[in-house]
């Protein structure tokens, strides 16, 4: 799959870097080199171009960019609004700040816990025993494992 | 002399110990891309001269944008006597990537370490001998803050130059594929009499990952490689390199320290999905309010304090024409602009204190989405944003853009972006016409100088070029706490520039513009006045006094000369100014201002940067057109409503 593809918070492993000549040396200068991990930071507003973290430095490519370089997925983990309906998940991490972690902890869903996705748009999903409704960009930012 | 160049990425602090080392003024800032060309100076040290050059950061040495391009030339043809790669503490892997690179085109090469203080300040451990033994040069660790480091590095230097001793010899070698064809080439390369200045192996190399320039000194002599082969390998090659910088690494780095979470928090909001563009909005507006409310105060004294001097001198000197043309002048016109002087410095306060935090390429990040819609790159944002303090330097750091297509639309739009010099003519005239609400019509004016940049960098696209969207691959630096020297040093440098021009170019534009005003005969009756009037029929839909028009004449020497040009012709400019023309017409003039033709130096920089004289004759012609057209319609509108 393309860099591009990978969700904010996931990790993946480059296969090859596709750049034109140009720009081939500096990305591969940079640190994005075949069997290089690289971690899917965030967005910017608009949901381009995004931060993603290669041997140790934050670098900005845009999704025209991102596309030239192909990936493979290294962690299992992927956010919660892409999961299916009917399937039982782990919750692994958040992608938010405080204040969207003190929110999901409120509403039942913490790191460990056990998650349902009962139907999505609008998605509703059973965690500790609750059914609670929450919003795609919530789930955009939790991310689960499949058990 | 011995000559001893610094190498490394972007942003590592190459710039800030060439500063410690020399003694020099060379700017600094917490964002990649600041040095575009190299500066010189010279340190006597244990009795003997070095001269040292700071090189632009790069990545890697291949030959693409003219910053590589500088660095790799200078590598090879003035051959340094001894090269410095200077990595950064925290993050070394890409610096160590560069050395490789460098090591394998030349000899007398050292590692410096940089930023180590804030690597123990996070209780990061890095084995030196590990570095030192892995890549057979000597390793110094530095900090350019606090001068740890300095003198043994600058011993390590005097070593390397008298003695010729690098350490140790250490060669990488590639996968069993690379290493055959390097053989392969290096047998050719060998019995070539004319390739004998290259290290053979560093041509075979470069030719294998396809190197333009290599190629086609190979081509000579009939060496080439087909270009799906040289991806391949220039693929593998990298790889290779990374692989070993790890695997030294691991042994290396024996404790990586705590992070900074405060950092990781604040990066959260400021970068934020929806909070991003306010915040970047708020900040901008933060900076402007600073700029006036905080710094006007100053700006008063400052004024009473001239306005005491000339009565002063006056009394002194009785009347007579050299009187006037002291005070009246000298004083007035340089004066006039004086006054702004705490504006022009809070500005730069406000705006180099995000600069050094770390703020800019986080902005650039944020509104790249709107920068691609206009065909240019976040990159090109932070030339533009020099542009605030002077047009000449953001025109400079263009060199760092890789195409040269938006390097040369980023060029003739950069002098839209309001600079310092036209901030007086704004202080001064909302002052006047929109008492109480000055930071608002000034917010104003800069928001719409950077609309008027992007539509013209949209236009240009669409004309010139047809344009495709290029490239954002941009680094974001750590957060920094600003040291309170080096943000001293970026005001003091970018003021020091205003102030200069006050002694300068003001000066002599005061006094001569003192004479054209006052003879053959004073104020209606001299040279000013015709050349006024000769060009105010051209102005009067506009509204302008002919004054005005002389003033603007006179601004294309340097901006704030419209500011001198007022205070002589008009004597007192908030009681005369009021009666002449409306609040509207006083608009159209700020905004007259903001667009027409750049300053002389902008325009001189401008041709040598984009290439002769027709793109800055393009560019007067274009921003005179622009500026007529927008001014006209405030004056129309303007008039129709009142
Ligand atoms: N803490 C710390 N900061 C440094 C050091 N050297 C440079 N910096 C900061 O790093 C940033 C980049 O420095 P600069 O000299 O412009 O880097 P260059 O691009 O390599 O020339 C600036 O904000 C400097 O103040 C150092 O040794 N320690
Ligand atoms: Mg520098």
């Amino acid at each position: 799959m393309k860099l591009s593809e990978a969700a904010v918070g996931t990790k993946v492993k480059i296969l090859s870097v596709n750049f034109p000549p140009e720009l081939q040396g500096r990305i591969l200068g940079l640190g994005f080199v075949p069997g290089a991990i690289v971690e899917v930071i965030k967005e910017a507003p608009f949901g381009d171009p995004r931060v993603y973290m290669v041997h140790g430095k934050m670098i900005t490519l845009r999704k025209s960019e991102a596309d030239l370089i192909e990936v493979k997925p290294l962690s299992r983990q992927f956010p919660l609004s892409m999961a299916e309906v009917g399937k039982r998940y782990i919750i692994k991490s958040f992608l938010g700040g405080p204040f969207f972690i003190s929110r999901v902890r409120s509403m039942g869903i913490d790191i460990g816990n056990i998650i349902e996705v009962r139907s999505k748009f609008p998605m509703t999903v059973v965690v500790s025993g609750k059914v609670v409704r929450i919003g795609m960009g919530m789930a955009e930012k939790i991310l689960v494992e499949e058990i | 002399m011995s000559i001893v160049a610094f190498v490394g990425n972007p942003n590592v602090g190459k710039s800030s110990l060439f500063n410690a080392i020399t003694g020099a003024r060379q700017y600094v800032a917490n964002w990649p891309g600041v040095t575009v060309s190299r500066k010189e100076g010279i340190r006597r040290w244990r009795g003997r001269e070095i001269k040292f050059v700071d090189l632009p950061g790069i990545y890697s040495l291949g030959a693409i944008s003219i910053d590589e391009k500088i660095t790799r030339d200078y590598l090879l043809k003035e051959s340094p006597d001894v090269v410095v790669v200077v990595v950064d503490a925290l993050n070394m892997q890409q610096g160590l990537y560069l050395l490789i690179e460098v090591l394998e085109m030349r000899e007398n090469v050292m590692l410096v370490v940089n930023a180590i203080d804030e690597a123990k300040k996070r209780g990061m451990n890095i084995n030196k001998y590990e570095l030192e033994k892995h890549f057979g040069v000597h390793v110094v660790f530095t900090s350019a803050v606090t001068g740890e480091g300095i003198e043994e590095l600058l011993d390590k230097i005097l070593h390397i130059i008298t003695t010729k001793e690098v350490h140790s010899f250490v060669e990488l070698t590639y996968q069993k594929e690379i290493e055959e064809k390097v053989k392969e080439l290096e047998k050719k390369i060998e019995n070539i009499e004319d390739l004998k200045p290259y290290k053979p192996r560093w041509l075979a190399l470069k030719a294998l990952e396809g190197d333009p320039e290599v190629l086609n000194l190979l081509k000579k002599f009939g060496i080439s490689i087909p270009d799906e082969e040289s991806k391949k390998y220039k693929e593998m090659i990298a790889q290779r390199r990374y692989q070993y910088i790890d695997s030294v690494l691991k042994e290396a780095i024996t404790s990586f320290g705590q992070k900074l979470t405060i950092s990781e928090a604040l990066d959260h909001v400021i970068t934020h999905k929806f909070l991003g563009i306010p915040i970047f909005l708020a900040m901008m507006y933060l900076v402007f309010t600073f700029t006036f409310n905080v710094m006007s105060p100053l700006s008063d004294l400052i004024d009473i304090g001239i306005s005491n001097l000339g009565e002063w001198l006056r009394n002194v000197m009785g009347s007579g024409w050299v009187t006037s043309l002291v005070v009246d002048g000298v004083i007035n016109g340089v004066g006039a602009v004086l006054v702004f002087v705490p504006n022009i410095f809070g500005m730069f306060l406000a705006l180099g204190f995000m600069e050094e935090v770390g703020y800019l390429p986080r902005a650039a990040f944020v509104i790249d989405k709107l920068m691609y819609k206009l065909k240019l790159s976040g990159r090109s944002f932070m030339s533009l944003i020099l542009g605030f303090g002077c047009n000449v330097p953001a025109v400079m750091s263009t060199r760092g853009i890789a195409d040269p297509r938006e390097r040369l639309i980023t060029i003739l739009v950069s002098p839209f972006i309001t600079c310092s010099a036209r901030l007086p003519i704004y202080i001064l005239l909302a002052g006047i016409f929109f008492k109480g609400h000055e930071a608002a019509v000034i917010f104003a004016l800069y928001i719409s100088s950077i609309i008027l940049t992007a539509v013209s960098a949209t236009l240009l696209n669409k004309i010139l070029f047809k344009g495709q969207p290029v490239p954002l691959v941009m680094e974001l630096p750590r957060y920094r706490l600003p040291g309170f020297k080096n943000l001293w040093l970026y005001v003091w440098e970018r003021g020091k520039h205003f102030l200069e021009k006050a002694g300068t170019i003001i000066l002599v534009s005061a006094i001569i513009i003192w004479f054209l005003g006052n003879y053959p005969a004073p104020a209606d009756k001299s040279f000013a006045a015709d050349l006024g009037k000769f060009f105010e029929p051209i102005f009067r839909p506009l509204g302008y006094d002919w004054r005005m028009v002389t003033a603007l004449i006179f601004g294309t020497a340097a901006k704030e000369v419209v500011v001198s040009t007022f205070q002589m012709m008009y004597g007192d400019p908030a009681s005369v100014l009021p009666n002449l023309i409306t609040p509207p017409v006083a608009l159209s003039f700020m905004f007259f201002v903001m667009a027409y033709i750049p300053c002389l130096a902008t325009i001189a920089v401008i041709k040598t940067e984009a290439g002769g004289w027709k793109w800055a004759t393009f560019s007067v012609l274009y921003s005179l057109s622009v500026a007529y057209t927008i001014s006209l319609l405030i004056s129309v509108i303007g008039r129709a409503i009142l």
